[in-house]
């Protein structure tokens, strides 16, 4: 029985050894689990399969009468979200470790009226965060995002129009001071 | 719904660039638990074990088309069937799990996978071996029953809930190949009915399932 357990326990730190660790800018640690590292797809996916599915998003954007969405890029790296924002396209870090993140690289939350290009905006899907991007254009009438949608492509889009999943805008947050939000505006 | 029906929505495009867009594995659960498709698969699993099979059976033919066609593309679908059986047939689930984590190379359905190898860390943490031989086995949890077969060192759990009754010990007594008999403590019986399953019965006199993992 106990060659069970213990050949059950080896391969559980055989695989504790092999995550990496990502780092904010605290110097606090992501630990990010092998599986979830920024693998490289095949190429004859990315070539394919991955730009179909992309496109394919943006159809069904459009059935839903999203119609502002562009494809910035179809990435052969799997990162996602987070990955994309704080770990420089390098990985896939889940979106449940988004709160920690923000605490140790010193975001705060502003109003919506406050946000410049840079800023970022939190999604939420049943109470919970779900996506972040980043704002890329702020004007009167339309404010705009960059994000990658899991992972499928990079996507600029109006910062409503997301697919279901990943939920709905609700925060936005930023690092800059608040006598220099004003300032930039 | 017909399972080819159940197949062919849960296979395609449109069904899978639902789920590839999220962030996370938890965000992928929640997602899940409200699609109406994978809602009305649940049910059929947890009703029909036929259907349990079935799932199971297409997650190995799925696996098996990975390697010829692209990883990507079947991800949403393995991970979609992977969630019906977590939250129905933990321990069907448990057997796909390792197929899926021997395979490697996809993203939600290995995660997945590793969450259900993870939740059945804490069901092999509670074992008490110290005193066991090749015939009896301590077992101490309320919530999941444990299995093990000690010759073929085969594992198999079962969510159970056997909330009225705390497993206390098990002997197997093996009189053939197939011939198998668990006693728990002395409020339950398990008798083989098939070379995989077993019913159990416990104190109030109802009819519970084990299967044999292989």
């Amino acid at each position: 029985m106990s060659f069970v357990l213990r050949e059950y326990d080896s391969e559980l730190a055989e695989d504790s050894k092999r995550r990496l660790v990502a780092y904010t800018r605290s110097g606090w640690p992501i630990t990010v689990p092998r599986f979830a590292r920024a693998d490289k797809i095949p190429s004859k996916e990315h070539s394919g399969l991955v730009e179909i599915r992309t496109e394919a998003l943006v159809d069904l954007m459009r059935e839903n009468e999203k119609t502002n969405v562009k494809i910035l890029s179809v990435s052969e790296d799997q990162y996602n979200c987070v990955g994309m924002i704080f770990c420089s396209r390098t990985a896939d870090v889940d979106i449940r470790h988004i709160d920690e993140i923000l605490k140790q690289d010193g975001y705060n939350v502003i109003e919506k009226k406050k946000v410049v290009a840079g800023d970022l905006v939190l999604y939420t899907f049943q109470k919970k965060y779900s996506h972040v991007g980043m704002i890329s254009c702020v004007s009167e009438l339309d404010l705009r995002v960059i994000s990658k949608w899991g992972k499928d492509g990079e996507f600029e889009h109006e910062y409503r129009d997301v697919p279901f999943h990943l939920g709905i805008p609700t925060d936005f947050y930023t690092t800059r001071a608040n006598n220099v939000t004003e300032q930039v505006r | 719904m017909s399972l080819s029906k159940y197949v062919s929505e849960i296979e395609s495009l449109e069904f899978q660039i639902q789920f590839s867009v999220v962030g996370g594995i938890e965000i992928l659960q929640l997602a899940m638990e409200r699609h109406p498709t994978l809602l009305s698969l649940r049910s059929e699993v947890a009703e029909f074990s036929d259907v349990a099979d079935a799932v199971f059976d297409r997650i190995v033919l799925l696996l098996g088309r990975v390697e010829t066609e692209s990883k990507l593309s079947l991800d949403e679908s393995l991970a979609a069937y992977l969630f019906c059986l977590l939250k129905e047939k933990p321990i069907v689930a448990y057997r796909a799990s390792w197929r899926i984590l021997e395979f490697g190379g996809l993203c939600w359905s290995v995660q997945l996978a590793h969450l259900v190898k993870e939740t059945s860390r804490e069901i092999l943490e509670t074992m008490d071996t110290s005193d066991s031989d090749s015939e009896t086995i301590l077992l101490s949890s309320s919530d999941w029953a444990g299995l093990l077969d000690s010759e073929d060192i085969n594992i198999a759990y079962a969510s159970t809930n056997f909330r009225d009754f705390t497993i206390r010990s098990k002997e197997l007594v093996k009189n053939s190949k197939v011939r198998y008999r668990f006693t728990f403590g002395n409020k339950a019986r398990a008798e083989l009915k098939s070379k995989k399953t077993f019913e159990i019965r416990d104190s109030l006199d109802r009819n519970r399932h084990l299967e044999l993992v292989r």
